[in-house]
């Protein structure tokens, strides 16, 4: 009987919430949410005309680029290996959030952060070569070597970036199984307000972890390569680098994906860093708008981010990466080690 | 409510790769029913785009593996790359024979340091 | 339950069998010309090796539970005779690495045909190197290992400089071979030192002497204060080894040796020679000299392991940068090759931090299994780009003129793409397991900052993977290219071998993995091995 439960639960949670299809229409409304902000900043309307205020237009967008465009083969083509690489993407993605506490059916291991990492972190960068080779190109090359150049120094930000919570939490609570994403995202809100480990580490505790969430928005924003890191699809430069023979349904999955990347990383961020709904429960109505609210507040410092800069050189990029956001996240580990 | 499975990691790490693969299939699957191919197959559909030009221009030039990354780490690893490649790996034997030597050197003094502190301090 | 079941000759048979093999080899070289008879012949000697060394793990940890084996050569007692002892760790090992050597001959009765220099005397280097290979696995007597590593060393030298006319194999073969008798050299007098100081030189016997100081015989003691005569010994023991298993600083003669061999011999070396060393360094620092020795060694041991923690870092990071500008894409193979060792030493360093065998055995757990990993992927890389050469006509691998090639022998491609996600530590492959357990076993000793640098490591040496990954997709007309069925069948078992680990781990094989783990730290059962067998030979004696 609790097999059946527990298949039943598995299948709730990998495909209605927050599986596949929930996932899916979080991040096409994060995908809206980015290009009306974004588009205000311009002084433009955004996507007004598609459902109420433009809603729908990426679902729009995804509808007709699956069902009505179409893909052109080229010689060297393979498009099997395109949508094989692109589903593990989505799937390594949403099968990741099983590990929050978001999901019905919680995967829980002790250490399992590596598996968050190779999972939510490792596999999508994988996936976004494979697909992008699957039509070679020599513009194509030159998008993927820029994000692989790229992706050396994020990877290992946003890895220090995340093990900050989780060492506080490792050495101060004994009682929390330590370093597992499960476990951290419900401990993470007695960081933020235990006030009697002392004033001085408590203020060390606010500076490191702010200067943590600053490192992984850093590290966020490089990732999904929006701007100032969109560098592997710089227009002007590489046509559209890695993107450059995407056509039709494959690009519909390849704008599935990038934005499920983005939903999934300010998910981690608000659950990892931020408590999910604490103080709240997840049930209840305030958690639920304490989640919503603050997610609503990381995709908005990202966009403005993303409206306010323009794209930087390559190499520009990569300094300021290991400046701004690599060596600030290693201080605060090592802070993190001895507080 | 919630069903909270307490996993070891490599159970843990199998199951969300059969989800993985389960959301995989579902994608292909999508993809197989709706996804069309273009139908019609003329000469400027099926090579690569080049920015308009003929697919012989690639045999004149072709980013090298060289290309991918050297432009970018050499401004950015700069310093790193000037010592491993210039002053640590130039193929010369006695460069290799200093860097082992200090190894060995280190091993050697360590064995006459715990020798002195057996002398000293009697250690037996 | 006498001394028959854990004393047997078909342990010490393999190493035996091998040169045996080596020697008869040449003799049938007057009437038999054909090459793929030795090849043949080189193959059913490793097949039966195979069988055996599965016997013999079977054995041990089935029948004995995971206590070691032993046996006395020419029925001498030791610590007066040579013995080989075999423990859970020493028997996996061994069935791995006579695995991994099965596989590379079957993909030789391909290769052999291919390859125009190859001579018979190429297989009589060849069996002579795996018999010193399995000589220095089980080998019970440290001296014995000096013999067997001579014996492999040899096998070595010659292999490297076997295509003679290329100037890149005389030079790397001739830096491999004037460092490496040097450090074999300094092994030796390592060895006069033990022997002066504990009069004995087999390992059991040092591993009890070395805890319990009392037991120094009154034929030990010559230079009497065993913590000077271990600290000298244990620096000029560790030095000819992180040499034969390419630690940085003695990293360099890799690249050379792996540019300018067959493929066949840097498989091997990659896959099992490199290792072995390791093996051996995990054998003295945590058998011989382990948890619990007397509290001079202790302080040579924790600050060894300190050394070796630091340089296995640095050793991970520079393979890792030095991987991204390689063009041949065997040298990127050498500087991936210098990476995973420097990962090996970072698990090995575990004992820096605990003594505690849970979580000792997890660490070296990690170990053995990142050991066959990397073994698996090693081997499988560097088969398929000699099969992708092979097949082309190329002279070297050079990664541009290689572009694309990968689809014109879809196996061998398929191969290369599977080995490199596999070194990368990609879930659901095997090689993410070894890493996992190394991580875990680094944050739960409280070091998050190593487990940190293990994953710039890994995200640095993404670079010169990701230039392998372009080998298989390219876009260059393809002109399908045979495959031989040996190579495919090689390369096949290989990719299954890397997802079969990681299915298998859910089961049985992580008990198996731990146990041998734990058998390496346990001395208790490898001195008792040695001590029971001592007392029923002293039993038989007459008037006893």
């Amino acid at each position: 009987m609790v097999e059946l439960a527990a298949i039943g639960y598995a299948l709730l949670s990998l495909f209605v919430f927050p599986g596949f299809a929930s996932l899916f229409t979080v991040s096409l409304l994060t995908e809206w949410f980015v290009r009306k902000t974004v588009a205000h900043m311009q002084n433009r309307m955004g996507p007004t005309y598609v459902g109420p205020i433009g809603v729908l237009q990426p679902f729009a967008d995804f509808f007709k680029l699956l069902l009505v465009k179409r893909y052109i083969e080229q010689k060297y083509s393979s498009p099997l290996l395109a949508v094989v690489a692109a589903g593990i993407g989505i799937g390594a993605l949403t099968a990741g959030l099983m590990l929050f506490p978001i999901s019905p059916l919680r995967l829980v291991a002790a250490y399992d952060i590596i598996v968050f990492i190779y999972l939510l972190i490792l596999w999508p960068f994988i996936s976004l070569i494979l697909t992008s080779i699957a039509w070679p190109n020599p513009f194509v090359i030159g998008g993927v070597s820029r994000a692989v150049a790229l992706a050396i120094v994020t990877e290992p930000t946003i890895v220090a970036s995340v093990l900050v919570p989780m060492n506080l939490i490792a050495r101060r609570y004994s009682d929390v199984t330590p370093y597992s994403v499960y476990h951290t995202s419900i401990a993470v809100s007695r960081l933020w307000t235990d006030v009697s480990v002392g004033v001085v580490r408590y203020v060390v505790t606010l500076i490191i972890l702010i200067v943590a969430i600053i490192a992984m928005i850093i590290a966020t924003q490089s990732k999904v390569m929006l701007k100032p890191f969109d560098i592997p699809e710089a227009e002007q430069e590489l046509i559209a680098g890695y993107a450059t023979e995407f056509s039709g349904p494959i690009y519909a999955f390849f704008r599935l994906f990038h934005d499920m990347k983005i939903a999934v990383l300010i998910i981690a961020i608000v659950y990892l860093f931020l408590g999910g709904p604490a103080p709240f429960n997840h049930l209840s109505v305030g958690g639920v708008i304490t989640l919503i609210v603050k997610y609503i507040v990381i995709a908005f410092i990202i966009t403005a981010i993303r409206g306010a800069f323009g794209r930087f050189r390559i190499d520009q990029a990569m300094t300021k990466i290991i400046k701004y956001a690599l060596v600030p996240s290693i201080i605060a580990l090592i802070i993190s080690l001895v507080i | 409510m919630a069903l909270t499975l307490i996993l070891d990691p490599i159970s843990l790490l199998l199951l969300s790769s059969l989800f993985t693969a389960i959301v995989l299939v579902l994608v292909i699957v999508m993809f197989r029913a709706a996804g069309k191919k273009e139908e019609r197959v003329t000469e400027d559909t099926i090579v690569m785009y080049i920015g308009g030009e003929h697919e012989s221009i690639l045999s004149l030039r072709f980013p090298s593996s060289d290309a991918l990354y050297w432009a970018v780490l050499k401004r950015v690893f700069k310093g790193v790359y000037r010592y491993l490649v210039n002053a640590m790996h130039t193929g010369h034997t006695l460069d290799w024979l200093k860097y082992m030597s200090m190894w060995y050197g280190f091993l050697m003094v360590l064995a006459i340091l715990i020798t002195l502190f057996a002398i000293v301090y009697g250690w037996r | 339950m006498g001394v028959e079941l854990y004393v047997h000759p078909i342990y010490g048979l393999i190493p035996l069998m091998f040169i045996a093999a080596a020697f008869i080899l040449p003799l049938f070289s007057f009437f038999i010309k054909k090459i793929r008879f030795f090849n043949a012949f080189a193959l059913a000697i490793t097949l039966i090796a195979f069988i055996i060394s599965a016997l013999i793990l079977v054995n041990v940890y089935v029948y004995r539970e995971g206590k070691p084996v032993l046996y006395p050569f020419g029925g001498w007692p030791p610590p007066i005779g040579i013995a080989y002892e075999i423990d859970l760790f020493n028997a996996l090992f061994a069935f791995f690495v006579a695995l991994l050597a099965l596989l590379i001959m079957i993909y030789d009765t391909w290769y052999c045909t291919a390859d125009p220099k190859v001579h018979y005397t190429f297989y009589v280097l060849l069996l002579g190197l795996l018999g010193g290979v399995f000589g220095c696995i089980y080998t019970g007597d440290i001296f014995n290992l000096f013999v067997m590593l001579e014996v492999m060393s040899l096998g070595a030298y010659t292999l490297i400089a076997f295509y003679r006319s290329n100037r890149n194999s005389l030079e790397a073969a001739l830096k491999y071979t004037l460092l490496g008798a040097v450090a074999l050299s300094l092994y030796f007098v390592a060895c006069i030192v033990y022997y002066a100081a504990y009069g004995t030189l087999n390992m059991a016997d040092l591993a009890y002497m070395a805890r319990h100081k009392e037991a120094l015989t009154p034929f030990s003691g010559i230079f009497g204060n065993i913590v000077v005569a271990t600290a000298v010994g244990l620096a000029l023991t560790l030095w000819p080894f992180t040499f034969k298993s390419a630690l940085f600083p003695n990293h360099f003669w890799v690249p050379d040796v792996y540019m300018s061999v067959s493929p066949i011999v840097a498989a091997c070396f990659a896959g099992f020679t490199e290792v072995t060393s390791v093996y051996i360094v995990a054998r003295f620092l945590y058998t011989i000299f382990g948890p619990g020795v007397i509290p001079g060694l202790e302080v040579i041991r924790k600050v060894i392991f300190f050394a070796f923690l630091i340089l296995g870092i640095v050793a991970a990071l520079v393979g890792a940068f030095m991987m991204g500008l390689q063009r041949d894409a065997r040298r990127l193979l050498a500087y991936s090759t210098i990476n995973h060792i420097g990962f090996l030493y970072i698990a090995l360093s575990i004992g820096l931090f605990t003594d505690s065998i849970d979580i000792l055995k997890v660490g070296l757990m990690a170990m053995l299994l990142h050991m066959i990993n990397h073994g698996a992927g090693k081997v499988a890389l560097f088969l398929s780009i000699g099969a992708i050469m092979k097949g082309n006509n190329l002279r070297d691998a050079d990664i541009t003129a290689m572009y694309g090639l990968g689809r014109t022998m879809p196996i061998a491609g398929a191969a290369l793409v599977v080995a490199v996600l596999h070194l990368i530590g990609l879930p659901p492959f095997a090689g993410f397991f070894s890493k996992y357990y190394i991580y875990q076993v680094y944050l739960q000793v409280g070091q998050p900052i190593i487990a940190w640098l293990i994953v710039l490591a890994t995200a640095i040496s993404l670079m010169g993977y990701a230039k392998l990954l372009i080998i298989s997709f390219g876009s260059k007309p393809i002109k399908r290219v045979k495959e031989s069925p040996a190579s495919i069948f090689t390369l096949v078992i290989l990719m299954i071998m890397t997802i079969a680990i990681s299915i298998a781990l859910y089961t049985d094989f992580y008990n198996l993995l731990t146990e041998a783990a734990r058998a390496i730290t346990d001395y208790n059962s490898y001195v008792a091995t040695f001590r029971d067998f001592v007392y029923s030979y002293l039993h038989l004696l007459r008037g006893s």
